[in-house]
């Protein structure tokens, strides 16, 4: 999974996602999260704690979504238009049953969308991703470098958050995580953060337009091609086949 | 108009680190803010209702993209923010993945159309608040699609619509506006045109 180019893994993922996201499948969703779970899994070097700890959030957003979808369901006829596919062959439910699908097909896709943000997020390389945009799906340089520039910060910003939060703190001020007196020295010194940034950049003769070499190629092959088609290939069929 | 067009569309690089920038501020903020929020959403789970906490803090989403348009002021801002944003989440690892890019295609769209509707000349508040609230109704057909809320019945959908609206309109809206106001009169903003029309 890794030494798949990540730029088309990530166009591939959100073609998938697209899929997903018109239809109301609930065997391919869960069929869909746990091949990618495994394949999650399967990568070496995937710390196993930190994808257990990560999964915890979907599975209360699903559960979340569940308990919606079973007490609040649209119910009856009134999903017709919205379920493409499975509405005819459930011509005739009970209330009761009909929510239960809705609270299935609700909390699946959830899974499915995790799966897939899952497998994406624990095998890919940030820099190696928009490296790729750069270099396969012609994303500007100046936005390339510009977003990586500002991506290295997020430690620092972070950091920052709770030093603000402490010096609010001292002085006596009460501040919510939105509130302005907050935001107001944080936003102050990414501006100036910003610019300092751009200018060290340039003067070092970054500019968006000069040919450029890369030291860092990310290649693009065969197989991930094949990563594309296969996977994409294995969900519209999943679709049709399983109802 | 000829003379201020060249750098009207054109993207300065200490823009975009600008946008990034701004985007990563957002980003940390809103990461708190969401493990207050999965409290809420923990808590109102049993009753159904476990998705109130996300759209109280839905509006957050919109934030960078408001907020970049109001300081650039230029076409097309609110639109590449909003993508940048998403792009961003991407790279930090967000748990839905490459998704949330095409979320943050459709969430610009809304508030560039506010934008375009004053023809990228009037920067004010009615602006402002039309932007989030654009960004919330895009959003929200959004969510149809990829949530299903078709799913859901429609007094329910109405609670969410109303509790989204309100918080696009207090993020994006009112808290965007009130910082980067603050922001222009220290002085920073000189070199964009939200400070140069503080001057």
């Amino acid at each position: 999974m890794r030494s798949i180019n990540p730029g088309v893994k990530l166009a591939t993922l959100i073609v998938a996602s697209l899929m997903l996201s018109l239809t109301y499948n609930v065997a391919v969703n869960v069929a869909v999260c746990l091949a990618c779970l495994v394949a999650t899994v399967a990568t070496s070097g995937v710390n196993r704690r930190r994808l257990a700890l990560a999964l915890l959030p979907f599975f209360l957003t699903a559960l979340a979504f569940f308990t919606t979808g079973l007490f609040f369901g649209a119910g009856g006829a009134g999903n017709a238009e919205a379920v493409g596919v499975s509405t005819s062959v459930f011509g005739q439910r009970t209330l009761l049953a009909t929510d239960w699908t809705t609270a299935m097909q609700l909390a699946s896709r959830v899974l499915a969308y995790g799966g897939l943000g899952m497998l994406f997020a624990f095998t890919s390389n940030a820099f190696e991703l928009v490296m790729s945009l750069m270099q396969q799906f012609r994303l500007p340089p100046k936005f390339a470098y510009g977003i990586l520039a500002a991506y290295h910060f997020f430690p620092v910003v972070r950091e920052e958050f709770g030093t603000v939060g402490a010096a609010l703190k001292v002085r006596g001020v009460k501040a919510g995580p939105f509130s302005t007196r907050r935001l107001l020295p944080m936003l102050a010194h990414a501006l100036e953060r910003s610019e300092s940034l751009a200018m060290a950049m340039e003067s070092r003769g970054f500019e968006n337009d000069a040919p450029r070499r890369v030291a860092f190629r990310v290649p693009l092959r065969a197989r991930d091609v094949a990563f594309a088609l296969g996977v994409l290939a294995a969900i519209a069929a999943g679709l049709m086949l399983v109802r | 108009m000829a003379t201020t067009n060249s750098n009207k569309m054109g993207w300065e690089l200490k823009e975009i680190i600008l946008v990034a920038m701004c985007c990563i501020v957002f980003g940390v903020v809103y990461l708190v803010a969401v493990y207050l929020s999965s409290f809420i959403n923990t808590a109102c789970t049993p009753m159904g209702l476990g998705f109130l906490g996300n759209e109280l803090l839905f509006g957050v989403w919109f934030m960078a993209s408001t907020f970049a348009a109001y300081i650039l002021q230029k076409p097309g801002v609110a639109l590449v923010s909003e993508i940048i944003a998403a792009l961003i989440e991407v790279l930090l690892g967000n748990m839905y993945g490459p998704m949330v890019i095409v979320t943050g295609f459709v969430q610009g769209i809304g508030s560039e159309l506010a934008f375009a509707a004053f023809r990228y000349r009037r920067f004010d508040w009615s602006t402002m608040l039309l932007a989030a609230a654009c960004s919330c109704i895009i959003s929200f057909v959004w969510s149809f699609v990829r949530s299903g809320y078709g799913e859901l019945a429609v007094p329910l959908l109405a609670l969410f619509f109303i509790i989204r609206l309100a918080s696009s309109v207090l993020f994006a809206g009112v808290i965007c506006k009130v910082v980067a106001d603050k922001l222009a009169r220290t002085g920073l903003l000189k070199s964009y045109a939200l400070g140069r029309a503080h001057e």
